[in-house]
């Protein structure tokens, strides 16, 4: 995001002429029965082996392609083999309680992933390793200005809120020092406003994955010390979402070299910006291969894990008091009778929206 | 004339007739006297005092004895026979009263027709005589028996005193001409006689002149500049017939004047901007540094000015070149083949020569634009003797930062300047020694957030020795520096990336320009090049970046070469040469060593090993270099050339284009160095007295070594660089086609080129040939000058090209937490959208009364007419559970006005 401000910035201070433009560039043809899994074991209490396999999709469609295959299995490095039974289409998951006599995840040991499709396609991993994790310390929480980016280039500033986690990177027993991923995700309070005069006011929590715009992974062995401080794992523009509260949930991955390295490449993908001296996009890193043909269009990735989860409360005051989601500026209602946002005229609406108040939500 | 002790007489000095016409004459002359106390000197002067005799000798091979001789009533033939009889000598007697005395042995020659009638010119008028209109060269008595004769002439300009290259020297009455060579000398072979020579040159006066030549002879000659010049006056680099008659194929010499009428960026003359007219040049965009020629990277060109290398040729993040147009006095560029004295890139030379301050008078010129200005002088510092040109250029662009809206931009800062100096002495006629310095700087800031800083610095010292009339030398001593600072001041990241590059550069050429038609260079030199290729430092306490340095990198390139052109006839011209290069990578330096050494992987480092000072790995290149010119007639010819050149150095980026902290990278055991063939044949053709050309030309260039980058390549302080590069292979081949009016008030020139670059590179596109990032399949230049007077210039310039190649995805997934994640396989698959563009420009320039002593002149330039964004770069966005949106990134969206005021004051 910095390098487009900058390159953005240095272009209109030179001649205000430059131009981000959207285009139609017609794609190359793809390869459309590429397949792609993903899958990890987490090690917690249970842990979960969990695999996804779908095609890629084009983009005239937003819809995911999720396949069918015929089978799934993780073996150790002992050679004991596990199969994933099917969760939903495409979706495989099982949980292994500790201790169990049939498959055991440890810290230390190493897990490969098999696939054969149902057209004779198999797919073998790397054995991948799990590492311990280091416990994070503390999140904390501040607000700032900061210059964004308009579609059309302009820029602008605006209040923003970040959140950043403390935690060290050493693992006991390693001389590698940790490589960490952080998954985000917010729940916040929203009180709905039925339009119905009848209609009961419920108030829900609602959960949203934040990565996107906040995917980060950080190398232990870069830093100069065995700590990770002040870094940023959330950072939003203040809106309506926090306006009846907010918590910020950060799970802390310790994940294997070729994990932080496929997720670094994700990472510069989705944060392309176009800037003149940017690299170029190519493809990603995978340990999966087809060991029967190794031209084999094949993406994903397949490691494991384990996670700690730390949580940071923020109250609408901490944020400059912003209006709550519900009812909307314009009214619950708009021109056509139709509901302007849909959790206002029903909190439950939303795809991870209960009225259970997490067990966390202390506030 | 006469028997004056002056008038020498050589060996050859007989006559032709052995006619009787003596005896005739002789019967009527009676000669008396007594000589007996006299020298045989002393007798033929009182003869010829006393006497209608005409006597000619060379004093030294008279015997120096009284003669004690006595004559009364005897002929000539008796007084002659006496006189002579016990010497060694002989005469011939010429008509009624020419006696010619010579060592017997001498008689016995037989003298060409070509000798009788040039003595036969020299009776009549002897030299001496000759009016203002008549130039008299050499002497009778050191003609040669073929009665052939050599002129060897070195023309000057009156004002400058500079030598002028390219101008016609021609005998019309023979049929035989020349061309002034790059100091200003021609030399033209001709019987002994009369003669009329003619020089011609564009903005001088035509030098007509009656020649009268007896013998070898050398001749300066001062071209007078027209009265009326119908368009400035430079060093023009190209004869009229260049064209056809250069031997080198695929070279474009730039016309320096030209530069400075063309529309441009902000109004600012720039010479890279006008070499991408030229066909098989072409740039990704306004902003890339560099250009790039017949397909190849930015850094396979070598860059020189005079002899210094130039690691960064751009200023302001590549809106401008680094050089000063005003300053220069000849560009060239070789395209792929190019001359043994040439090597250490791939793809292209371009060759920067500077020109000497006027040894005559003083001159102070500039210009002032809206974004940059320039000041330049030159001047005698001994008149005649020593000059000096200098000259800078500085930007001052940050009062339209603070016009733009955003506090951020208005807290931005931008700036570049740069310095020459060039003293030239003529320690005598045969010693020159030319003194040069080259500085610049550049700085970008962003808001204090983020910013560039790189500087180059460059000396060096050229002696050129005239041994004598065929061996001359040319001694240059060269030294640079390049340092480059990335910055990054925000948050946990703050940090600097510091790297430099520097060398020592000697070079010894020689020359033997045997005859006119033969010529021989014979050189070597030697680069020591040592790499700072990185350093990084945190810029304050909170920063957790590691302070890191990158080993340092030496490394020693040496090269012979020797080259001769030689015209084998007036149609065949053949320049042939050898360059010979050993390379050393030396210590200190920790090599690492890797489980596969021929795929590193910094996963699979086994063992490391420190090197001590020495060479760790050297590297031979042999480079054999030849163009062929065969001229069909004086308005046709067909060329074509082959060279071998490798590259020992590399500029590390995988960007579009290469930032100003892109570090230069010696080659090593792991990255081998690049090596390519390079082919080209053509057509050449001038209609109309030369005021066409037309070229027409196809090339091929197959590199047999070469490296590309593995994705997501991690470039910066790695200290495992060979881990992130991949070799392979590379092709590009195309046809080039151009045309040219050169003269008139209507005059420009148009040029096409199709072409394709591509690469084969195990691990990349599952190995089969792709389009390399500078691949452009259209290449299409268009301008145009409308010139009715002097003062008046009016220019329009249109470019085409493709688009350049990019990587599209070829689809996209979800992952588990709801990133959509664009997936590629392809490098670049698809092409970004074409690239065209109409500027335009209006000069108001001098007047026609050259004395005035302030000259202005005014250039309104439009830049992009009709406002196209042009596609710098193309890139994807998306957003969870939306469409992949291209997008793309143009530098300039609108057209861009200037206004740029030029002053010259004399």
């Amino acid at each position: 995001m910095k390098a487009a401000i900058i390159s953005t910035a240095v272009i209109l201070a030179i001649g205000q002429y430059s131009c981000l433009d959207q285009i139609d560039l017609p794609a190359p043809p793809g390869v459309e029965d590429a397949l792609v899994i993903q899958g990890s074991i987490i090690k917690s209490t249970p842990s979960v082996i969990f695999v996804l396999v779908s095609e890629l999709f084009d983009f005239t469609s937003n819809t995911l392609k999720p396949v069918n295959v015929r089978l799934v299995e993780v073996m150790d490095e002992n050679g004991v083999i596990l199969k994933i039974p099917e969760a939903g289409l495409g979706r495989y998951r099982i949980e292994i309680p500790d201790g169990s006599p049939d498959f055991s995840v440890e810290f230390g040991k190493s897990y490969q992933l098999h696939v054969v499709t149902r057209d004779g396609r198999e797919y073998f991993t790397n054995y991948e390793p799990l590492y311990e994790l280091p416990v994070p310390d503390s999140l904390s929480m501040e607000v700032f200005e900061a210059t964004v980016v308009a579609a059309d280039g302009s820029l602008s500033t605006k209040d923003k809120v970040r959140v950043q986690v403390y935690t060290s990177t050493d693992i006991p027993g390693m001389e590698d020092r940790a490589r960490l991923k952080w998954d985000v995700e917010r729940t916040y309070r929203v009180t709905d406003s039925p339009p119905g005069l009848f209609d009961p006011i419920k108030v829900c929590y609602l959960t949203e994955n934040v990565v996107g715009a906040n995917l980060q992974v950080v190398d232990g062995n870069d830093r100069t010390t065995d700590r990770v401080d002040e870094f940023t794992v959330y950072e939003s523009t203040i809106t309506s979402a926090f306006g009846e509260g907010m918590y910020v949930n950060v799970y802390q991955q310790s994940i294997s070299a070729g994990a932080f390295e496929y997720w670094r490449q994700v990472k510069l993908l989705i944060e392309r910006s176009g800037n003149m001296f940017e690299p170029p996009a190519g493809r990603i890193s995978t340990n999966l291969t087809n060991p029967n043909d190794p031209d084999d269009d094949i993406f994903g990735y397949f490691y494991c894990y384990t996670q700690d989860t730390i949580r940071l409360y923020i109250d609408p005051e901490d944020v400059m008091s912003p209006p709550p989601s519900c009812p909307p500026p314009g009214g619950v209602l708009n021109e056509a009778g139709d509901c302007a946002v849909a959790v206002c005229c029903d909190c439950l609406s939303h795809l991870r929206s209960t009225l259970a108040k997490p067990e966390y939500w202390t506030e | 004339m006469g028997n004056t002790p002056e008038r020498l007489c050589g060996f050859l000095a007989a006559m032709l007739l052995t006619f009787s016409a003596i005896a005739q004459s002789d019967q009527t002359l009676e000669i008396s006297g007594d000589f007996a106390d006299n020298t045989i000197s002393e007798v033929l002067t009182s003869l010829s005092d006393q006497y209608p005799l005409t006597f000619y000798y060379d004093m030294s091979i008279l015997p120096k004895e009284p003669t004690g001789l006595s004559f009364d009533g005897a002929s000539l033939t008796e007084v002659m026979d006496k006189l002579l009889g016990q010497s060694l000598l002989g005469y011939i007697s010429y008509r009624d009263y020419i006696v010619v005395i010579a060592p017997k042995y001498v008689m016995e020659q037989d003298f060409g027709a070509d000798y009788y009638q040039a003595l036969e010119s020299s009776i009549n008028e002897p030299a001496g005589t000759s009016g203002e209109t008549t130039l008299v060269i050499g002497d009778i008595s050191q003609l040669g028996a073929s009665g052939q004769t050599t002129l060897v002439g070195t023309l000057f300009d009156e004002e400058t005193n500079e030598p002028i290259i390219g101008a016609n020297v021609t005998i019309p009455n023979l049929d035989i001409g020349a061309v002034s060579e790059i100091d200003g000398t021609f030399e033209l072979t001709m019987p002994v006689g009369e003669h009329i020579l003619v020089i011609r040159y564009i903005g001088f006066e035509t030098y007509i002149r009656e020649l009268k030549i007896f013998s070898d002879g050398n001749v300066d000659i001062i071209l007078e500049r027209s009265a009326v010049q119908l368009e400035e006056v430079t060093v023009k680099a190209d004869a009229p017939d260049a064209s056809i008659e250069g031997g080198q194929i695929g070279v474009a010499t730039l016309d320096v004047k030209s530069i400075k009428k063309l529309p441009t960026f902000f109004g600012e003359a720039d010479v890279v901007q006008s070499l991408l007219l030229y066909p098989g040049v072409s740039t990704i965009g306004e902003g890339a540094t560099g250009f790039n020629v017949r397909g190849g990277d930015v850094d396979q060109n070598l860059i020189m000015q005079d002899n210094g290398m130039f690691m960064n040729s751009s200023h302001a993040l590549g809106f401008y070149s680094a050089f000063n147009a005003d300053l220069i006095g000849r560009v060239d560029l070789y395209k792929g083949n190019m001359p043994a004295e040439y090597g250490g890139r791939l793809a292209a030379v371009m060759d920067i020569e500077m020109r000497d301050g006027n040894y005559g008078d003083w001159s102070l010129k500039g210009g002032i634009g809206p974004v940059s200005s320039r000041l330049s002088f030159e001047g005698p510092i001994i008149k005649d003797k020593m000059s000096i040109i200098a000259g800078g250029r500085v930007s001052h662009a940050d009062w339209l930062l603070k016009q733009m809206k955003p506090p951020e931009v208005q807290n931005s800062h931008v700036f570049f300047y740069d310095v020459n100096a060039r003293l030239s002495t003529r320690i005598n006629e045969k010693n020159t020694l030319i003194v040069s310095g080259y500085a610049s700087a550049d700085e970008f800031d962003f808001n204090r957030e983020f910013g560039f800083a790189y500087e180059t610095f460059l000396a060096q010292a050229i002696y050129k020795t005239i041994l004598n009339d065929k061996w001359y030398n040319n001694f240059s001593i060269t030294g640079s520096q390049y340092n480059s600072t990335q910055f990054d001041y925000q948050g946990t990241n703050a940090s600097s990336l510091d790297s430099d590059i520097q060398y020592l550069k000697v070079r010894d050429k020689v020359t033997y320009q045997a005859n006119k038609d033969l010529r021989v260079d014979a050189g070597i030199e030697s680069i020591w090049y040592k790499v700072n290729p990185g350093t990084q430092e945190p810029l304050d306490e909170n920063s957790v970046v590691i302070p890191a340095t990158l080993e340092q990198e030496q490394a020693n390139e040496a090269a012979v070469y020797i080259q001769a052109e030689y015209d084998i006839s007036t149609r065949f011209h053949i320049n042939g040469g050898l360059r010979f290069v050993n390379y050393r990578f030396t210590g200190p330096k920790t090599v690492f060593e890797y489980e596969d050494p021929e795929s590193p992987d910094d996963t699979e480092i086994v063992d490391s090993t420190m090197h001590g000072s020495g060479t760790i790995v050297s590297y031979n290149s042999i480079e054999p270099r030849l163009s062929l010119r065969y001229k069909l007639s004086t308005s046709t010819s067909i060329k074509a050339g082959y060279s071998r050149t490798a590259q020992f150095i590399n500029q590390i980026f995988n960007s579009d284009s290469p930032t100003p902290t892109s570090q230069w990278q010696l080659s090593t055991q792991y990255i081998q160095p690049q090596r390519s063939h390079n082919l080209s044949a053509g057509l050449f053709k001038n209609f109309k007295d030369n005021l066409w050309e037309t070229s027409f030309e196809v090339y091929g260039r197959y590199i047999d070594a070469l490296f590309d980058y593995k994705d997501f390549a991690e470039l910066v302080m790695n200290p495992h660089l060979e881990t992130e590069l991949l070799p392979g292979i590379g092709r590009t081949y195309g046809a080039e086609f151009s045309i040219k009016k050169k003269e008139g008030e209507l005059n420009g020139w148009m040029s096409y080129t199709l072409s394709r670059s591509e690469r084969q590179v195990e691990g990349i596109n599952n190995g089969n040939w792709y389009l390399s990032n500078f691949d452009k399949k259209h290449v299409f230049s268009f301008v145009l000058n409308y010139q009715p007077n002097r003062r008046n210039t009016l220019t329009f310039n249109f470019n085409y090209s493709t688009g350049r190649p990019t990587s599209p995805p070829v689809g996209t997934y979800a992952t588990v937490e709801g990133l959509v994640v664009p997936a590629y396989t392809l490098r670049n698959a698809l092409r970004i959208p074409a690239y065209h563009r109409l500027d335009i420009a209006y000069t108001v320039g001098k007047g026609y009364k050259k004395d005035k002593k302030i000259q202005t002149s005014w250039t309104f330039s439009i830049y992009n007419v009709y406002g196209r964004r042009n596609a710098f770069s193309v890139f994807y966005t998306q957003a969870a559970f939306k469409q992949v949106q291209a997008n793309q990134l143009s530098i300039l969206g609108s057209a861009l006005p200037a206004f740029t005021l030029n002053f010259e004051f004399l």
